[in-house]
């Protein structure tokens, strides 16, 4: 293994091994509940500011007929996130995208992965990036 | 203890005897699986305890039929994937840049002590798709062997070759070309 760039606190393995008693704890859950506590108060707060923005924003139209798709984007184009920085609204394809075959964007990577699961060659998978590059 | 004694412990009633062993025996290696997708220490703690947990639980369910090693690396690597799905999750959420949080998580990991052509080379690996990150980090920095890497993520040697030629060649020109 690779010396990694990384390092640990002092006596961290081994205090590890003394505090993995999940026969002990309800439900196996691990110690550190105070930091799953914050996590889950943090998701939570901001979900209740989507909400809040879905429900408070003037610019939203209240249609009865706007499915959900609708009001998540009326949202993200409303005035409580027209301060916010432009690019950190339109999310990357590349961000989300990891699994060939989903709705979102394609991008390189999906065709690689497309590609090498179906048994091209790498030379074959090289020479199609190749041409695809030239607009071939 | 070998991985044979550890079951044979397990499977004598042993429970928390053959746990500890496992403990004993994975808990650094398994860290250092997590640590290259975890942001920050506290969060390769937290994925590494939750990884320990569903072993304790999954061990009664260990038929034997893949190597012990292999099993646990399996159980880890999807705690991993489940972490990077979260996290994504809480940033679309947010709507905080993915890369951006990456950049900043590590300019501040006071647990990072590499030079400036390994930060690259993180951050460079912090870019690549989840599965690319996967077999890129398991052949290059934990040295395992495709045969290995196969077995637990069940895919073909070939396959995972090519993955790894991929994401090799895109951090070697992010690097060269000095993103």
């Amino acid at each position: 293994m690779k010396k990694s760039p990384f390092t640990v606190p002092e006596g961290y393995f081994e205090d590890f091994a003394g505090k993995m008693r999940p026969w002990e704890t309800a439900a196996g859950q691990r110690g550190s509940v105070a930091r799953r506590v914050l996590r889950v108060c943090a998701v939570a707060s901001a979900a209740a500011v989507i909400v809040a923005g879905v429900l408070l924003s003037p610019e939203l139209v209240r249609d009865e007929d706007m499915d959900m798709e609708d009001s998540y984007f009326g949202f993200l184009y409303s005035d409580l996130v027209s301060e916010a920085d432009p690019e950190l609204l339109f999310i990357p394809g590349e961000d989300l995208q990891e699994d060939a075959g989903s709705d979102s964007v394609i991008t390189e990577d999906d065709i690689v992965e497309y590609l090498i699961t179906s048994g091209t060659s790498i030379e074959e998978t090289l020479q199609l990036l190749a041409a695809g590059e030239s607009g071939q | 203890m070998s991985d044979e004694e550890i079951i044979g412990l397990y499977r004598r009633g042993e429970r928390e005897k053959a746990f500890n062993e496992i403990v004993r025996n994975y808990s650094e290696r398994l860290y250092w699986h997590v640590r290259s997708f975890a942001g920050s220490h506290d969060d390769a703690d937290d994925i590494l305890q939750d990884i320990f947990i569903k072993i304790w639980n999954a061990l009664p369910h260990f038929r034997g039929e893949a190597r012990l090693f292999t099993w646990l690396y399996r159980i880890a690597t999807n705690e991993v994937l489940n972490f990077l799905r979260k996290r994504r999750l809480k940033y679309v959420l947010s709507f905080t840049s993915e890369e951006k949080a990456w950049v900043e998580s590590l300019e501040a990991d006071p647990y990072f002590n590499g030079d400036d052509a390994q930060k690259k080379l993180m951050l460079a690996v912090g870019r690549l798709p989840e599965k690319q990150r996967l077999v890129f980090v398991m052949r290059y920095f934990e040295e395992m062997e495709y045969q290995e890497i196969s077995e637990i993520l069940d895919t073909s040697v070939g396959s995972l070759k090519a993955s790894y030629h991929h994401a090799y060649m895109k951090i070697k020109n992010e690097i060269e070309g000095g993103f």
